[in-house]
């Protein structure tokens, strides 16, 4: 840099009231042209998927069928809920939490398994990868349809096998422990293809001059993995466990086709109730603290996960 | 010698690999199949694949059953589905492009209020939209299931934005020197650099909306406004042991979708790995 010189004219001005006026013309323009861009989806949104959060929480606190005026009730509908008035509301939030369990690590595992068996480029690997993505993309209602039958226990193809080599299949979905994993086994088949492709997606990012250094060092395929491969998927596998337990919490199509909720109470899950306090009884007020009670409960899910994830996710 | 465990080594692969795919696969194939055969073979103890007597049958009931119009079923679904595709990438494109490429007041708060908007569970909203729509008689008709979506769709706003931002600013720098406004900049330089994108979001809307269960379940009570999700479920609630008919229905509402993955398949993986959301 040279030295600048101490005296200088100043630069020419415009007359300052003309610049400012031009400037805000100018800004006013622009903000109007975003907002004809953005418009729509914003305006869509917030009429959508906003705004009718709060008429959900002023209605969690009323009795209201739906259509009449709402009656205050105070904080009767939460009372309801937490002091056993509404035995279907621990029962369903019991069974949400054993779905949840018995289906989200498994899921995860298979969908691991899987990414390691396709992460090659042998060929025809694509169309394996395909194949099993593909009940991912077909509707959970036909999934349920074709699983009944699979579960059936008279002309079901599982106790046709399970005859085969002698043995009498239960009546699988007449009995609500063998119904719940009739349901968790179907929710992991229908979903492993989207696991399998998220953690594909995750070991593009594994260093591949790890994985040689490793092999190198003398390392087994298993140790490979543990030690190099794992640590790198943990945020990959952290996300499908928000994503699939948040989901889970939300199970309905599936149950509502392979089990109604049953039988007995054995598949009666969270958001089944929901619908059937709301639509089938015109309990919206009640049904409105259900669904409070849902979004704090995923809310504290999430952050407990969150939590615990400190000590095993590990960022680049 | 190494060689000869490579060989075998991939076999094996290929063995694993050929299991999992037809365990993936299979139940279709044998809903396909017995959907295609006669009352007595679709519940024989001693199965067979390929259906013999072959027979139409089942789809003839389907469709003439008298009770549950299917083949209205399927044009509900195709009209609801093409809409509302339609209608979402032009909105979400906008949108996209508004976020992605302008600079103005209010832009970082209202994309702000898109992110939070995403963490909040349709749950939450179902039960005041449903009391709006009775009041305003829009219950039983297809405005729910076609405005919403169309208007109200952040994850697509947020898979085009993502992907117009890749693209050079220099390209509408030069078109706004050459006089063109934003709005021709978007419809001849974005938008047909973006097809990729707006392919991803077209394949992923058509699989969301064609099987939604859960909108058509609560909005629809008239028989001849149903979709193809909950005429199948209501058919299996009148008739849980008729396989036969009930196959052929699974049939006809995954065939759309297998159909579209099938020639769609490099978006869709491409737009699940990139947003991790269907």
């Amino acid at each position: 840099m040279t030295a600048a010189p101490t005296i200088e004219a100043p630069p020419p001005v415009a007359t300052p009231v003309d610049e400012h006026e031009v400037r805000r013309r100018g800004a006013r323009r622009r903000t109007l042209r975003g907002w004809m861009f953005i418009g729509p989806v914003v305006i869509g949104t917030l009429l959508f998927n906003v705004i009718p959060v709060l008429p959900t929480l002023v209605t969690s606190f009323t009795d209201w069928d739906g259509l009449a005026a709402p009656k205050f009730a105070g904080v009767a509908n939460y009372k309801e809920m937490f002091s056993g008035q509404d035995p279907l509301f621990g029962k369903s939030l019991i069974n949400t939490a054993i779905y949840t369990v018995g289906y989200v690590p498994v899921g995860i595992i298979i969908g691991i398994a899987l990414a390691l068996l396709v992460n090659n480029r042998l060929r025809g690997m694509a169309v394996i990868r395909a194949l099993i993505f593909l009940p991912y993309v077909t509707s959970l209602v036909a999934v349920g349809v074709i699983s009944r039958w699979v579960f059936s226990d008279q002309y079901g193809v599982i106790n046709a096998v399970l005859a085969s080599f002698g043995i009498t299949g239960p009546h699988w979905l007449g009995e609500p422990g063998s119904a719940m994993a009739a349901v968790i086994a179907t929710a992991i088949w229908a979903n492993m293809g989207f696991n399998m492709i998220i953690v594909l997606a995750g070991l593009q990012g594994v260093p591949e001059t790890l994985i040689e250094a490793a092999t190198l060092d003398g390392a087994g395929r298993f140790s490979r993995f543990v030690h190099v491969t794992l640590p790198f998927l943990t945020p990959t596998i952290f996300m499908l466990l928000i994503l699939q337990t948040i989901g889970s919490f939300q199970v309905f199509a599936l149950i509502l086709v392979m089990t109604g909720g049953g039988p007995g109470d054995g598949t009666y899950v969270y958001i089944y109730h929901l619908w059937y306090e709301a639509f089938s009884l015109r309990r919206m007020g009640y049904a409105s603290a259900l669904a409070i009670v849902l979004f704090a409960v995923l809310l504290a899910v999430t952050w407990i996960q969150n939590r615990l994830s400190k000590r095993w996710v590990f960022y680049q | 010698m190494r060689g000869d465990r490579r060989i075998l080594g991939s076999t094996a692969t290929y063995v694993v690999c050929i299991v999992v795919a037809l365990i993936a696969i299979g139940p279709f194939l044998w809903m396909l199949s017995s959907s295609f055969k006669e009352p007595g073979d679709v519940i024989s103890l001693t199965p067979h694949l390929l259906p013999n007597p072959f027979t139409f049958d089942n789809y003839v009931y389907l469709v003439n059953n008298g009770v549950l119009p299917f083949i209205r079923f399927l044009g509900n679904s195709a009209y609801i589905t093409v809409l509302v595709i339609i209608g979402r990438l032009m909105v979400c494109a906008l949108g996209a492009y508004g976020f992605a490429r302008l600079q103005f007041r209010g832009r970082d708060a209202a994309f702000g209020l898109l992110l939070a908007s995403l963490m909040i569970p349709d749950m939450l909203m179902v039960l005041p939209l449903y009391s709006a729509y009775v009041k305003a008689g829009l219950i039983d008709t297809h405005f729910p299931l076609i405005v919403p979506p169309i208007v109200a769709n952040t994850f697509g706003t947020f898979l085009l934005r993502q992907f117009f931002m890749t693209i050079p600013k220099e390209y509408d720098e030069a078109a706004l020197v050459d006089g063109a406004s934003h709005f021709r900049i978007f419809v001849s330089i974005i938008l047909p650099l973006s097809k990729p994108a707006l392919a991803t979001l077209a394949v992923l809307t058509f699989v969301n909306v064609w099987n939604d269960f859960f909108g058509p379940l609560v909005y629809l009570s008239d028989v001849n406004k149903f979709t193809v999700p909950v005429g199948l479920a209501f058919f299996q609630t009148q008739d849980s042991t008729q396989y036969g008919p009930l196959m052929a229905g699974a049939t006809l509402a995954i065939i759309p979708t297998v159909l579209v993955f099938v020639f769609a398949q490099k978006y869709f993986t491409r737009g699940i790995s990139m947003t991790g959301i269907k």
